[in-house]
């Protein structure tokens, strides 16, 4: 007796991926594939930074304060001899973790209200778009410098305070995304077999809806640099003696005329990642979702 | 029509009541007051005098209702860190100068920007647009206004010599934070004015009339521009209030004594009606540029209707 031997293996598909294709097409985005490589380092020398900076970001040299660059401080000194160069690997850290930290944040408080008012439409929609509708009339970032001149200011409060400022446009996203899934057949079909809703919610639909919110995501990064930095450089942002590129710029100010280095390296550094980040960003949205290119760069 | 603008600004005022209310709320919820951080703390009695004078010892709600009362009478009282002035004379100082910046900066960045847009779109795939495009348009967009301010400062200012780095009053003074505060409105305009009239330039019509044999030069100004133009007013209407409160950067980098910058202060130092009265200000031009925008969109567009405006 010969047992049959059934090929139980299941059919591969031969035809890439969508992520795949979307890399594809991202790296073959020239400027979008550099700004993701800096990007990757700036992030990488935000996590490594005690590896990597020559000094601590508090060392103090007062006998050589506002240096320009030399052997021992490669782009200077500031004000109370701290490194700068050593201060801009550690600002990085902090900016960064701002950076990435109230965006997330704001999709966490912002995606689950889009969700449901995309999916359950009616009382719920209309409440949520009577929310959208007001909060559209609050400017965003004097709310957040308002809370942050207000109750003080650290790393953490920086991140809860943009965050919570800014979960309007992930709603607003997440909403038309829910809007458009919510009728599909392959919803109905797990309607029919008895998914339970937050099933349907989480597990079926939000792997169609998550590619355009992760590009809101890190289009929003520059924003919160923007912010974030701009807060510190006011003063009202991270204080001293942690390193902040927004800090950094508010401490170099008041010496532009004599050490021009002050100003530069911090100003450098927020330019490069903001750069970075919007066309890292473009490149992933061109990337994911050819139609959108169509109108922006046909 | 009517009814919808008489709906949309009670909506305007009833957010701008709960502003007001939310922010009173949260000023009066930290901890500490807008006295305690004089240079040596005050004597007691020196102290409940000062409350007493400003009414801070009486309830919150009584407080807040207090405030609504003078403020629907037109007195936005005395601001805590200067009072010798009044906040309406406070801010009428301040005023100015935030005004002059952000009405040369919306003049320059939308102008520029359409024309820079324009011309992008119509020179479309040659290396004036790609440079227009890939690289002017996105750094304006992604670079910081303060950062942009910095590099002009560090060039203009202190290199050259050729422009005041801060400060205000000569007529000087406004160039560079015109210039650093333009940017990002004329990549943004310039951004979209390229896509709308791209979108026309391919548009049935225009082949048709080319292939009539109408000029490019009446094909351009009569039928293309016109037409890609129309949207982007609805882009400008919004991009009002962000460009006066954008300034608040903008201000502190060039040492401009405007409303941002006593915002800024103002939140510092907990000055409770300055604050106020600067957040119902920012609300109310903000809302009002957003109802705005979206009558002009129903003007301009035919297509577009007004919810709940009957046809």
């Amino acid at each position: 007796m010969t047992a049959i031997t059934v090929d139980t293996k299941p059919i591969t598909a031969a035809t890439p991926g969508f992520w795949r294709t979307a890399w594809r097409r991202f790296r073959r985005n020239k400027l979008a594939l550099v700004s993701g490589i800096v990007v990757v380092l700036i992030l990488l020398t935000a996590i490594l930074a005690p590896l990597i900076a020559p000094q601590g970001y508090q060392v103090q040299d007062l006998a050589n304060s506002l240096a320009g660059p030399s052997r021992g401080h490669l782009l200077g000194t500031d004000r109370l001899g701290r490194d700068l160069l050593s201060r801009a690997i550690y600002g990085a850290r902090t900016s960064m973790l701002v950076a990435i930290g109230a965006p997330l944040l704001g999709a966490v408080i912002g995606i689950p209200i889009g969700i449901l008012a995309g999916w359950y439409g009616r009382a719920v929609d209309f409440v949520a778009l009577r929310l959208f509708e007001i909060f559209t009339m609050v400017p965003q970032i004097l709310v957040a410098l308002l809370l942050i001149a207000l109750f003080g200011n650290s790393v953490g409060k920086l991140i809860l305070f943009l965050g919570i400022s800014s979960w309007l446009g992930f709603a607003r996203l997440a909403r038309a995304q829910y809007i458009s899934l919510r009728n599909r057949d392959f919803v109905l079909a797990a309607q029919a077999v008895g998914v339970p809703t937050w099933r349907i919610l989480i597990i079926h639909l939000l792997p169609s809806a998550v590619g355009p919110l992760i590009i809101f995501l890190v289009q929003e990064i520059p924003a919160t640099i923007f912010a974030s930095a701009g807060f510190s450089f006011l003063g009202l942002g991270v204080q001293d003696p942690l390193a902040d590129w927004g800090k950094m710029l508010n401490d170099g100010t008041q010496y532009l005329s004599i050490d021009l280095w002050t100003v530069m390296v911090p100003t450098v550094c927020i330019a490069l990642a903001t750069l970075a980040f919007s066309f890292c960003g473009d490149g992933m949205r061109d990337a994911i979702d050819p139609s959108s290119r169509q109108s922006a760069s046909r | 029509m009517v009814a919808y603008l008489a709906k949309r600004f009670l909506t305007l005022i009833c957010v701008m009541l709960v502003m007001t209310m939310v922010v009173f709320a949260l000023m009066h919820a930290v901890p500490g007051g807008p006295f305690d951080q004089t240079q040596q703390p005050l004597p007691k009695p020196a102290m409940e005098n000062i409350m007493r004078k400003y009414g801070l010892d009486q309830p919150i709600w009584r407080q807040y209702l207090n405030w609504l009362w003078a403020v629907l009478h037109g007195d936005f009282g005395t601001p805590f860190s200067q009072p010798t002035m009044t906040v309406t004379g406070l801010i009428a100082q301040a005023w100015p100068a935030t005004l002059i910046i952000g009405a040369w900066t919306i003049g320059i960045s939308y102008i520029g920007g359409v024309v820079l847009g324009c011309i992008a779109a119509l020179k479309h795939n040659t290396w004036v647009d790609r440079i227009l495009t890939s690289t002017v348009s996105t750094a304006g967009i992604a670079l910081p206004n303060y950062v942009v301010g910095f590099v002009l400062i560090t060039v203009f200012g202190v290199r050259l010599g050729w422009l005041p780095v801060g400060g205000w009053g000569q007529p000087q003074d406004v160039i560079l934070p015109v210039v650093a505060f333009s940017l990002y409105p004329l990549a943004l305009m310039a951004r979209y004015t390229r896509a709308t009239t791209l979108e026309v330039t391919y548009a049935d019509y225009v082949r048709m009339g080319r292939a009539r044999g109408l000029s490019e030069r009446r094909l351009t100004f009569r039928y293309v521009l016109r037409t890609a133009l129309i949207p982007l007013i609805t882009i400008m209407g919004p991009n009002i209030p962000n460009i006066l409160t954008g300034s608040i950067f903008i201000e502190a980098t060039f040492a401009v004594p405007g409303l941002g910058s006593y915002f800024t202060t103002a939140s510092l130092h907990r000055d409770y009606p300055l604050i106020l009265a600067l957040v119902l200000i920012v609300a109310a031009l903000w809302g009002t540029c957003y109802i705005l925008s979206d009558v002009a969109y129903t003007v301009l567009d035919p297509r577009v209707r007004l919810e709940g405006l009957s046809r």
